[in-house]
């Protein structure tokens, strides 16, 4: 059998906004109060009357070329074979030199425990033939997961019909999370209106 | 990917081109990944799973609990579910949050103190049951049976159970239910149609008007709804335009939003209609074959309100209600639809006439992508049924104020899952009469939580929440074909607390006059079971047992087909008095310096029952006041800054978010936030309980909200009886 490639499409054209994403995220991998691996963006912007609002659904970018995985002192994260990054949580010794590195601040110290933890496209599910939770949870089917070595599979037939987008891609770290009608502005970190929650 | 390779494809990165297609086959359906399943990412397990009904809001969506060492450990979406398909909002997983609670009453509480002072005394169930039995009894004796007030304000599939109790102990014209829709959206539907409910066939339509709906992020059928209205928009490209006082999540991904004055979208509906009727852009066929009224009398009435006359009255431009008319018109099939925005007012009730007539000008009613009816099954409760009652009442603030002014005599109140001072309008004078002992000499209240009301009661009954109960349902079916849905205990009641079912049960024996008579069917599961054995193709399918393991029955014989019409003409009747805008006489001159105030709610939460759960106030804990940036400007306001908001009612003071996403006269504040008794979790503030994620509580040093039910005043529309919740006018005034 060929490898796999997991990615991401989180189809934008689709989404709410409605944080299913991020409590489903929470209640599977028991993410503590005040850090999530799953966030939804939320802006709005224009000017009266002519408004929109633009969602961004963000979680790891499971990084081609992971920063965060090159900076860390005791090789307790790497890149595996089919894409994925994860952390060895016995190895890791809370440094926080890899959340340093991460561009897109998806890393965080778990409060509970000094380890480093983010999201690791709820592995444990995937390997089991299961999604991963904030894909099977969406209301909208905005999010699709799936390899990216099968021409069959419906992220590849999505990225070959669509243009899409990556996050900050001026960082060469070429993320697996690929946006479909992503907003420039709600993509920009400092550009774009206030969030407003 | 063959015939490229992986860096190729990598570099087409950021606002990249779509892939090319070449050599890449595009048909057959890749080898679904399983769903409905839970493994354990300790143990390598799969979890056992056990379906059940979610209730976090109305929808009823499907979910399976997922147990660990007798614990739930996750809830997921059924993928039997035909309405929710598996799917489930933020809510419906963090109903965890309600069952694992630190706040959950403990036992049956006493009042120790004065009312509201909070200080309560932990009695036996059977001491709980007896005094109110006594008190019960008491009614009995003086024959004042219909001094019995019961409130289900909530929890729409006990309404059944909780008329069985209120009608048995003959106290017919005092039983508020729980209502699915809005009071003003339903009495219209049926005014119109004879049907119970009705909603926009948004999966199979290309046009969606939306008059202040917010499915995008709160709706009665919420999962099930906005799933198919995106399918919609994403594969058939339908049009969504929406008219709605503030940019919501809905207006703001809408092909086009239209700002409009509170209170007005009736004209603006009217006005589409008679520009269909005028540039002969209608249905005349329907309109002769299926409403009471004809073409020629239609346009006659019409003719009153034309788009410049709307135009004047709403704030949006005449040639935009005539260009959207006309694109209603001629998109085939499409459908208007009517939330909040244009429901939660006092002329509520005619504006969801006139969307209805909207939809009917273009042939949309009862069709496919128009507007639909789904009804579920009718399930029919044990015999012997109590005596039907008259009347019911499902907006019940005003039976506040009947009390307040001593037209209502109460003398005993049993409220369930119903929070009254949080939820309703004029919050002080409803907690005034239940503060009020000769006024409501004996108030018991049922609910997993203490919360703004029970504050007041003299006993408290601790209640298993609906992970932990039986209900039998059949929700709206949104692909027209019936279905039942079994909610089923995934784990046993905590603590000591009973479901609702049981304690009404036990009250019936306890009560005895002939009340008992219709409590005789023994246990909540025999009351379902007598619902299913009317049902001979459940019956056939395994019936109870094929429930507890699937979840949901649909049965696959039946077709979506168009249903008969309920009115006595078999019509939808718009006649004798066709559909009118009613101006709201106070918001007629505004002064300057003066808003109209409307309410909202936030995706994460509902009503009066989330904020206790700390996966949603995480996401959602603030509640600052929606002001536009102009208006702002005027008053020199930044954002975070406090403003001091006035209605007839007295004052609250609240920061600001200021946002161009508003009509320059409206402020908006949601009604879900600001909590003052509701346990600690709102608070946001570490506290030691035995779950450790409680110490890592955090928002509270962000503000927990301000909440706007004490300002606004109790305002009913006359026909649907709704309240007018977006009708309040408002000073703001910088503090
Ligand atoms: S669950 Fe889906 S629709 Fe909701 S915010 Fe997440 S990606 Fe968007
Ligand atoms: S998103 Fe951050 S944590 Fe994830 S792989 Fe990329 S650099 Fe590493
Ligand atoms: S829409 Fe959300 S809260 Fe409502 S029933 Fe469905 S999952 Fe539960």
């Amino acid at each position: 059998m060929k490898k796999k490639r997991y990615a991401m499409v989180i189809d934008l054209r689709r989404c709410i906004g409605c944080h299913s994403c991020s409590v489903a995220c929470k209640a599977e991998n028991r993410v503590p109060p005040g850090v999530f691996r799953s966030w939804v963006k939320i802006i709005e912007k224009g000017r009266y009357p002519n408004i929109t609002r633009h969602f961004l659904p963000t979680l790891c970018n499971q990084c081609e070329h992971p920063p965060c995985v090159i900076n860390c002192p005791v090789q307790a994260t790497w890149k595996q074979e089919d894409g994925i990054v994860i952390i060895d949580e016995h190895r890791c010794i809370g440094c926080k030199y890899c959340l340093a590195s991460c561009p897109y601040n998806a890393r965080y110290v778990n409060p509970l425990m000094p380890i480093v933890q983010k999201c690791y496209f709820c592995r444990h599910r995937v390997y089991a033939g299961l999604e991963p939770a904030c894909v099977e949870v969406c209301p909208a089917k905005a999010r699709i997961f799936g390899d990216l070595n099968n021409p069959e599979d419906e992220v590849t037939k999505l990225l070959s019909k669509h243009p899409f987008q990556t996050l900050k891609p001026e960082m060469g770290t070429y993320p697996q999370v690929y946006y479909i009608a992503a907003d420039a502005d709600a993509m920009d970190p400092f550009a774009g209106r206030k969030e407003w929650t | 990917m063959s015939g490229m390779n992986r860096r190729d494809f990598i570099k087409w990165g950021a606002g990249g081109m779509a892939l090319l297609a070449t050599g890449l086959p595009l048909e057959g359906e890749p080898a679904p990944l399983e769903k409905g399943k839970s493994i354990s990412r300790t143990t390598g397990r799969m979890r056992k799973s056990i379906p059940s009904v979610c209730m976090m809001c109305p929808a009823s969506c499907g979910i399976l609990g997922y147990l660990e060492y007798g614990k739930v450990i996750n809830i997921g979406g059924n993928p039997l579910d035909p309405n929710s398909r598996g799917r489930l909002c933020a809510k419906g997983i963090a109903g965890l949050n309600h069952l694992y609670n630190p706040d959950r009453i403990p036992s049956p509480l006493r009042r120790a103190g004065k009312r509201g002072e909070g200080q309560w005394k932990q009695i036996s169930w059977d001491e709980a049951f007896n005094e109110i039995a006594l008190r019960l009894n008491a009614l009995q004796a003086e024959k004042q049976h219909h001094n019995f007030i019961l409130r289900n304000a909530w929890d729409l599939s006990s309404n059944d159970l909780a008329w069985r109790f209120a009608s048995a102990f003959d106290s017919s014209t005092t039983f508020h239910h729980a209502v699915l829709e809005s009071p003003n959206g339903a009495f219209a539907i049926h005014d119109v149609s004879g049907h119970s409910i009705g909603v926009g066939d948004v999966s199979h339509t290309r046009y969606i008007l939306n008059f202040g709906a917010n499915p995008y992020e709160s709706h009665y059928l919420f999962v099930p709804f906005i799933q198919r209205l995106i399918d919609a928009r994403i594969n058939l490209g339908a049009k969504m335009v929406t008219f709605d006082v503030r940019i919501s999540q809905t207006a703001g991904k809408s092909d086009e939003w239209f700002p409009i004055i509170p209170g007005t979208d009736g004209m603006v509906v009217l006005a589409m209609a008679y520009v269909i009727a005028s540039e002969g852009l209608w249905d005349r066929e329907f309109i002769e074959r299926w409403t009471n009224t004809s073409p020629a009398r239609l346009l006659r009435h019409l003719s009153a309100y034309t788009p410049k006359k709307a135009e004047s009255v709403s704030g949006v431009r005449a040639s935009d209600i005539k260009r959207i008319a006309a694109e209603f018109a001629t998109a085939k099939p499409s459908v208007a639809i009517g939330g909040g925005g244009a429901l939660k007012h006092i002329n509520g009730t005619s504006n969801q006439k006139s969307i209805l007539l909207l939809n009917a000008m273009v042939g949309s009613l009862d069709t496919k992508g128009g507007f639909i009816f789904p009804q579920g099954y009718l399930l029919d409760p044990p015999d012997p049924k109590p005596p039907k009652s008259q009347r019911m009442n499902p907006e019940s603030q005003n039976l506040f104020v009947r009390v307040a002014r001593g037209t209502q005599p109460v003398g005993v109140l049993m409220t369930h899952m119903d929070n009254a001072v949080y939820r309703g309008p004029n919050s002080k004078l409803i907690s005034h009469v239940l503060e009020d002992e000769s006024k409501i000499p004996f108030h018991v209240s049922i609910d997993p939580f203490l919360n703004e009301s029970n504050l007041y009661a003299d006993i408290v009954l601790p209640e298993a929440i609906y992970l932990e109960r039986w209900d039998l349902l059949s929700p709206p079916p949104m692909e027209g074909i019936p279905y039942i849905a079994l909610r089923q205990p995934i784990v046993k009641p905590m603590a000591h607390s009973l479901p609702f079912s049981e304690i009404l049960i036990e009250l019936a024996h306890r009560v005895g006059g002939g009340v008992e008579r219709y409590f005789r069917f023994g246990k909540m599961e025999h009351y379902i079971e007598a619902m299913i054995r009317k049902i001979p193709k459940l019956v056939d399918a395994g019936g109870i047992d094929f429930l507890m393991d699937k979840g949901i029955w649909v049965n696959s014989e039946l077709k979506p087909d168009r249903k008969r019409l309920k009115t006595p003409s078999g019509k939808y009747e718009f006649e004798p008095s066709l559909p009118t805008y009613l101006p709201i006489p106070h918001h007629q001159q505004l002064k300057e310096g003066e808003f109209h105030l409307i309410t909202f709610q936030w995706n994460v939460h509902s009503y009066s029952q989330t904020a206790n759960c700390k996966w949603l106030m995480e996401i959602v804990h603030r509640n600052p006041l929606w002001i536009n940036e102009e208006a702002a400007k005027r008053m020199s306001l930044n954002n975070g800054d406090r403003v001091k908001v006035t209605s007839s009612l007295g004052s609250i003071v609240t920061p600001v978010f200021v946002t161009q996403g508003i009509h320059p006269r409206v402020v908006a504040l949601s009604d879900s936030l600001g909590r003052w008794n509701y346990g600690r979790t709102p608070q946001g503030k570490p506290f030691q309980s035995q779950d450790p994620e409680t110490n890592l509580l955090w928002w509270g040093k962000h503000g927990t909200g301000v909440h706007p039910n004490p300002i606004i005043p109790i305002l009913q529309d006359p026909l649907g009886e709704g309240q007018g919740w977006m009708d309040t006018v408002v000073k703001a005034e910088k503090v």
